[in-house]
């Protein structure tokens, strides 16, 4: 029987949506059964005696009176060669104490900590970066966000991919301080488990596309400028510098056992704002790079396939809420054909609510050899939808309010200086 | 049962199986067990003298007095430590282990001085001396310290570990688990199987240094675009889709990634770092960064890698190559490595899973 065409295109839309869904859950088994049963690779690991090259770390730093003296303090203790190291403070207009306590330590240690006080130029992390490349002179740049506390170990586990010439960009591990605070610490340390335990890890092993993060990870400066620099306009200059490395033929190299503690944020409300953000940030990297990926010779389709889904991973919650309304039309249209909507309901549950991700998440928990907190594992159902109905939300607001000249600013996390 | 009441049992089931696996959630939110935040390995990876250090620790906080009662006293000594584990400890004009009839010492065995093991000693604790190590055949350690140099004869075992402050030989055929060190020069002999190995020296078998090569030869500089017709430079590197073999005598400047197989020739020069999924490095080559592989790295007669040689696959050294240089440490690293007589390594050898051997 021929529908009407506002019915048959409901009808494709989710058909479209449950093989995306089902695409994704694919994925998820698959990263996870790598991790658990498939061959590990940490070819960098182990590089303990090498000539170090010069390195310079990058702390972007905006109203960070609280935690700033504690990443320096951290990144004075390092183990690394002190005449091949550099730590540049980029104190990006702050209106607190930022700028004098940068001042003391600069002072105190003239060798090692160059402080930047970037009062003028388009707002944000990205332009700030972009602002403290011409400030550096090695070939090698980490970057840190200042509320985060690297090891003495850090610096020279996050350098050594760099021997390999064909590696562009290094993430490590990050990991919640804060974990213990409430239930959305617990949950959100879940949730990093298994994104970079399993998820991040599995593509270094798969040789796909490990992102690189934006701290606790570095980038090669060469690699970088070839390819165009900090993009200033991107609300997720991470995401955007993964995937020009990618098209530029550059690896990003993910050290899991690279592990740095950082802050999640402790209120709901802060949570949804930095999902938003990443999502935004991740959904202009779609658009900026799903088709030079996919038209890319450079790239093999596996890596473009991972790509691809890496890309469009923010999407699909927007659309699996758009399916959800597209499936309840149909309902009502009259369109009782029950197999699309249970396949929507149960892949949906699948990827969204149970079995995948929490496979994946459980998996991270069992590799990190921990015992109870995995348990907590069905309030997660309880954070996926918060997650969704974020990134939703967010994405349609982008929708609304898409402009090419929007302003940069500044996107941070309420800090505490826990740990 | 009427319609109503099947519906309500229904609908307590269906809400019993959704809330059932809350109830452990729900425990662990309200008793923390595992609330605190992961441990994170802050240091890094441990140094290859990581279980050395350690012991020492304990011998200072532990064994200190029973050493310096000997120290004094001049008399053997045995005891047992807090944790009932026995000890021996060896004064310095005694410095021969006697050990049981079968040839086992089954205590932590102390020297203050020199240390001398009998052929065919299974010393199946801790072994540490404040003088020098020497070992007959067939010795089987399980841990072992010594402050001074260590020797340990042919076909000699370490179970974990292994340091010496000054030198360590180790005779024929052993077969060395875990880690091995020295502060000075390290020195395996051919048939010797290992896993880690560290030193500012590290020698392999009996041989000559530098097979008889044409020490300066005279090479021809090649510019990206001759290496290859699909090559691209950009951001300091030249990548080649593909394989690439470059001819005897070149010298090209600047790093290489190679997608597929490259082939080095005789006495290339390679002034940068070099990636490629495998490689052959002829003989006399020379590459002045690392040398990393996905797959297997076969190095010539006499070439010298001066960074770091990384290889997720095997590696395998020919007789007369140099690894990194006096004051230049670097590390090889691969699922297994193979060496022929002749090596010598400055730094750290690194096998990840099927170790690595000294072979003719």
């Amino acid at each position: 029987m021929e529908h009407p065409i506002h019915i048959e295109v409901q009808r494709i839309f989710l058909g479209v949506v449950v093989a995306l869904i089902c695409l994704y859950l694919v994925r998820h088994y698959a990263f996870t059964l790598n991790r658990l049963y498939g061959r590990q690779r940490f070819p960098y690991l182990d590089v303990g005696a090498a000539d170090w090259p010069e390195v310079t770390v990058v702390v972007p730093a905006h109203d960070e009176e609280i935690v700033l003296p504690r990443i320096l303090d951290a990144l004075l203790m390092v183990d690394y060669p002190r005449d091949r190291l550099r730590v540049l403070v980029v104190d990006d207009r702050s209106i607190d104490r930022t700028s004098e306590l940068l001042d003391l330590y600069a002072r105190r240690h003239p060798d090692l900590v160059e402080a930047f006080h970037r009062r003028s130029g388009p707002a944000g992390k990205a332009a700030a970066l972009a602002d403290a490349m011409g400030r550096v002179h090695t070939d090698i740049v980490l970057v840190f966000d200042a509320d985060y506390m690297p090891g003495r170990g850090l610096v020279k586990q996050l350098v050594s991919p760099f021997f390999d010439p064909e590696v562009g960009a290094v993430m490590g591990r990050v990991v919640p301080v804060n974990t213990g605070h409430n239930l959305l610490t617990r949950l959100l340390d879940l949730e990093r488990a298994g994104g970079y335990q399993v998820d991040q890890q599995a593509r270094m092993n798969l040789d796909l596309v490990p992102q690189y993060g934006g701290t606790v990870g570095g980038i090669r400066k060469p690699a970088l400028e070839a390819v165009g620099g900090w993009n200033v306009g991107s609300l997720a200059e991470d995401t955007d510098a993964t995937f020009r490395l990618l098209l530029g033929g550059w690896k990003t190299a993910y050290q899991n056992r690279s592990e740095c503690y950082e802050e999640v944020p402790e209120t709901w409300p802060e949570r949804m704002k930095q999902v938003v953000r990443w999502a935004r940030g991740h959904n202009q990297a779609l658009i900026r790079y799903l088709g030079p990926l996919l038209r890319s010779r450079r790239v093999g389709w596996r890596v473009k396939v991972d790509g691809v889904m890496l890309l469009g991973v923010y999407l699909l919650s927007p659309l699996l809420v758009l399916a959800w309304a597209a499936a309840l039309s149909l309902w009502h249209l009259g369109i009782n054909e029950p197999g699309l909507l249970i396949i929507l309901a149960v892949a949906s549950y699948a990827v969204l609510g149970n079995f995948a991700t929490f496979f994946e998440v459980a998996a991270a928990t069992h590799l990190d050899r921990t015992r109870q907190r995995v348990r907590l594992l069905p309030f997660l159902s309880m954070g996926f939808l918060v997650t969704a109905l974020a990134v939703t939300h967010g994405a349609f607001v982008q929708l609304a309010a898409a402009s090419p000249h929007r302003k940069g600013f500044w996107h941070r996390t309420a800090r505490r200086s826990r740990g | 049962m009427s319609v109503t009441a099947a519906g309500i049992v229904f609908l307590m089931m269906v809400v019993g199986l959704f809330t059932l696996p809350f109830l452990p959630a729900l425990r662990e939110l309200v008793h923390r067990r595992d609330a605190q935040a992961l441990r994170v390995h802050a240091d890094g990876r441990v140094s290859s003298t990581y279980f050395a250090e350690r012991f020492r620790q304990v011998l200072t906080e532990r064994l200190a007095g029973p050493l310096h009662e000997v120290r004094e006293g001049g008399q053997t000594l045995i005891g047992r430590i807090e944790d009932d584990e026995p000890f021996v400890v060896l004064p310095a004009a005694r410095p021969v282990l006697r050990p049981e009839d079968d040839g086992s010492v089954d205590a932590l065995v102390l020297a203050v001085g020199d240390l001398e093991i009998p052929d065919g000693t299974a010393l199946l604790r801790e072994v540490y001396a404040g003088g020098e190590i020497r070992g007959g055949e067939d010795v089987l350690a399980r841990a072992t310290l010594a402050e001074g140099h260590l020797r340990l004869g042919q076909r000699a075992i370490s179970l974990r570990w292994m340091h010496g402050g000054g030198d360590v030989e180790i005779g024929a055929d052993a077969r060395l688990y875990g880690r091995v060190s020295a502060d000075g020069r390290l020195h395996l002999a051919t048939g010797t199987a290992f896993e880690r190995l560290h030193a500012p020296v590290v020698d392999f078998g009996e041989g000559p240094d530098h097979p008889a090569l044409d020490t300066q030869p005279q090479r021809v500089r090649v510019q990206p675009p001759e290496l290859h017709r699909g090559q691209e430079t950009s951001g300091g590197r030249t990548r080649v889709d593909g394989d690439l073999g470059i001819e005897d005598d070149r010298h090209f400047v600047g790093d290489l990634v190679v997608t597929g197989h490259l082939r080095l020739g005789a006495n290339v020069r390679i002034d940068g770092s070099v990636k490629a999924r495998s490689a052959h490095i002829g003989p006399g080559a020379e590459i002045g960064g690392a040398l990393v592989a996905s797959g297997e790295l076969h190095v010539g007669e006499g070439a010298r890698i001066h960074g770091p040689v990384l290889a997720e696959g095997l590696v395998a050294l020919r007789t007369g190559c140099r690894v990194g240089s006096d004051g230049r440490l670097t590390t090889v690293r691969a699922e297994r490595v193979e060496i022929q007589p002749g090596v010598r390594v400055h730094g750290t050898v690194w096998t990840v899973r099927d170790g690595g051997e000294v072979r003719a």
